[in-house]
């Protein structure tokens, strides 16, 4: 066992550190809520430059074959910052899923300009119901000839306007139960975009697939394996979230003990009240026990056994975690707390979004109950 | 960052695994929450000859030299089945180390080996009536008669004193100091000694655990004074950062959740099992989350420990959080377990006899016991996140 970051960890951390904070100040991350500031491609580039966007993937296309253990730190770091970019979705999800999924000729074609910061790639899965594994699709793929045709409207698909090819997970063949993933141009003609107004400023939008042409070669791994791709991602971008979320619970502590060192209110600061003092403790053993959830998660998920359950016990103690913790913080904060010009309703913003995102506490609850009570 | 125990470790955690199914074969073994405190010298005696008592401490004071996630593993696996270690835990876990830490040649010589062969057990004789989370404030006296102390006082909620040989007491050597906290020393007391009275305070539960110890000029050879004189508080607020973060925080009532997990699975109420109402099921999840969070906090400590490091942020925090998780567990189980969760030990019908009801009383200790949850909150604050103090 080992409870600290090696020294190559302790330095990606670092580097990460001073990126995001250069390259995403509170400012940025306002006027990406306000809708004020978009996607940046120079950002992207220089993220491919640093080795962030193939640090996950094969090396014959660019990538560096690292650990997700080794990818926290980064994630960890973006989360600080509330970093608006198209990172989560492209690397840790679309990448992942195209990575896992796809056979080498797809991974040629995509995955070779994902590491070198030429293509985002995005998920299209969830649908009205808002379910990332429903039992049918309501999207379907047809086959045709030579193509599918894809007929369907998703909903939730992040950074969509910015994306180059998303993942479409549609209903295909006899049977109803079975889904397959396509790859998608999002620029076709076809194609509908109509962007959502998020509560953390995250990109989103409907997409309306009306009668989309996809090549047959453009389906990722076999014909009706779609959930099972899905499945075999999705503890890695559960933890992978959960990690963002310790980068931002960690800097709303950070940021609320500060502060209850410099109020004075009745002659002394603030943080001499033993309320506040309690407050602040309860916020850092949320902080601690995700924490240590989310690393064991992911130093799983690094390995080859199963990290289901760790996945689902990581990521239900962060959602209700970030939330309690934003909840303490502007209770401290007072009045301040509560303006658009101070910081914090960036994380307060962000805590709500990654609460619900890839499941909320009680679904991996659910998930977590299963393990203990049905094997 | 690595979660993975070593083949050693895990070799080691089979090894203890073999030794208390055995133990449990042959009935020495009663797995029922809170029974890992009850005195069986035999048994510890068992423990001695394994090795297992004092294992960590260093080999030149006759331990075994062995880390703390090994004494971690050895502890997970005894609490798991409530395997009964009261006749030697403190000395193993507290005493000891102390003595090694500040004892002189000569008290080391005297007690360590009495300890490692589990030949005697300690009770703690610290808080007192005007002194409990306030422990600084202890009133009783410690006063110099030539080569003696003559210590006069009362102390309260004593585990096991009527059990134990000796006591480890706080009292207060200097009277007159300027910070309370300079004025105490910690002793050593025969609990055989004339003067010594002892007298039990029963708990809610109308269980004989804790003690009222009186102390009625109990003559102390001066040589029972560990470490130095009117440093006592500071001794003992080191060895704190020790002893608080161990599994037993966690896992005094650790039999009452698979019973729960069991009960869950036998018992079907509204037409469907307990185990698959999700509202149960949300329940046993959260559970199974706020163990494992515990758990690996306290590994993580152990594990600062092995590093030489003196946890006590971490150590303070663990304490606390894992504390209120014991607590949780046996309201948990009762609400879970519906009208049943009334039923006492001893009645018809009584799910594990009792054993919910019976631990939900029980928990109100938990977050009080060694350090008030609140107590520990103010620690953390202080030393882990710097907050100012008024003081």
């Amino acid at each position: 066992m080992e409870f600290v970051w090696n020294e190559m960890q302790t330095m990606l951390k670092d580097s990460a550190r001073k990126f995001c904070e250069n390259e995403f100040p509170p400012s940025t991350v306002k006027d990406t809520i306000s809708g004020a500031s978009a996607y940046d491609p120079e950002i992207w580039k220089k993220m491919a430059e640093l080795g962030w966007l193939g640090f996950l993937f094969g090396e014959q296309y660019g990538g560096s074959d690292g650990t997700f253990l080794d990818m926290m730190p980064i994630l960890e770091e973006m989360g600080r910052v509330m970093a608006p970019s198209p990172f989560f979705s492209s690397i840790i999800m679309g990448g992942l899923i195209l990575s896992e999924g796809a056979d080498d000729r797809l991974k040629e074609l995509y995955l070779k300009k994902l590491c070198q910061g030429e293509l985002i790639v995005t998920p299209a899965v969830l649908e009205e119901e808002g379910s990332w594994m429903p039992s049918t699709f309501l999207t379907k793929a047809t086959k045709m000839d030579k193509n599918y045709l894809l007929q369907g409207r998703k909903l939730f698909v992040a950074d969509a306007e910015d994306a180059d090819a998303v993942l479409v997970v549609a209903q295909s063949g006899e049977d109803e139960n079975k889904s397959s993933i396509f790859v998608a141009d999002p620029k076709s003609p076809n194609v509908t975009l109509n962007p959502l107004k998020t509560i953390s400023g995250e990109k989103m939008y409907e997409m309306v697939f009306d009668g989309v042409e996809i090549p047959a070669d453009h389906l990722v791994g076999e014909e009706g394996k779609g959930r099972d791709i899905i499945l075999n991602v999705w503890p890695r971008m559960v933890v992978g979230l959960c990690g963002k979320m310790v980068g931002g619970m960690e800097k709303v502590l950070e940021m609320t003990v500060q502060y209850a060192k410099e109020r004075h209110q009745f002659g002394v600061p603030i943080g001499t009240f033993q309320v506040i003092q309690h407050y602040c403790v309860d916020m850092l053993t949320l902080l601690e026990t995700s924490r240590i959830l989310t690393y064991q998660a992911a130093d799983r998920a690094s390995g080859e056994g199963p990290c289901l359950k760790h996945a689902a016990m990581a990521k239900a103690s962060c959602s209700d975690a970030f939330i309690r913790i934003v909840n303490i913080s502007h209770q401290v904060h007072g009045a301040i707390g509560f303006t658009e010009e101070h910081n914090l309703h960036i994380y307060s913003r962000h805590a709500k979004a990654w609460e619900l995102m890839l499941g909320s506490a009680g679904d991996h609850r659910q998930a977590v109950a299963g393990a203990v009570l049905d094997e | 960052m690595d979660f993975e125990l070593t083949d050693e470790q895990k070799q080691f955690r089979q090894e203890v695994r073999s030794f208390l199914q055995a133990e449990m074969e042959a009935g020495t073994i009663n797995t029922r929450s809170n029974n890992f405190f009850e005195h069986n010298k035999s048994f510890s005696k068992k423990m001695s000859e394994k090795g297992w008592v004092g294992m960590t401490w260093p080999k030149e004071f006759g331990g075994q030299g062995r880390s703390y996630l090994d004494r971690i593993i050895l502890v997970e696996e005894c609490l798991r089945v409530q395997a009964p270690l009261g006749a030697h835990f403190l000395g193993d876990r507290q005493v000891g180390p102390a003595i090694i830490h500040a004892g002189t040649k000569e008290q080391q010589d005297k007690y360590l080996p009495l300890i490692l062969n589990a030949d005697i057990s300690f009770c703690l004789l610290f808080s007192e009536p005007e002194a409990g989370s306030d422990l600084v404030s202890a009133r009783t006296l410690a006063e110099r008669d030539g080569d003696d102390y003559i210590l006069n006082g009362q102390k309260v909620w004593n585990s096991g004193a009527h059990l134990s040989d000796y006591g480890w007491c706080l009292a207060k050597t200097d009277p007159k100091a300027a910070k309370k906290h300079l004025g105490l020393s910690e002793f050593i007391i025969d609990m055989k000694s004339p003067g010594v009275d002892v007298r039990p305070t029963l708990n809610l539960l109308g269980e004989h655990h804790f003690n009222e110890v009186f102390l009625d000029n109990v003559r102390v050879p001066k040589d029972y004074l560990v470490g130095e004189v009117n440093r006592g508080f500071v001794q003992l607020m080191q060895q704190m950062d020790y002893e608080r973060a161990g599994l037993e925080r966690l896992m005094q009532n650790f039999p009452l959740y698979g019973k729960l997990i069991q009960f869950v699975k036998d018992n079907r109420r509204n037409g469907i099992p307990l185990s698959k109402d999700p509202m149960v099921r949300d329940q046993i999840a959260q559970l199974e989350i706020d163990f494992n969070a515990g758990r690996l906090l306290c590994y993580q400590v152990a594990w600062l420990l092995d590093q030489g490091r003196i946890p006590s942020r971490e150590a303070a925090l663990c304490k606390a959080y894992c504390t209120q998780f014991k607590q949780r567990l046996a309201e948990t189980a009762t609400r879970i377990m519906g009208p049943y969760g009334v039923l006492m030990p001893g009645s018809p019908y009584a799910p594990f006899d009792g054993e919910a009801p019976e631990n939900y009383l029980y928990s109100r200790s938990y977050t009080l016991q060694g350090g008030t949850v609140e107590v520990l909150k103010g620690i953390v604050a202080r030393r882990g996140l710097q907050l100012p103090t008024l003081r």
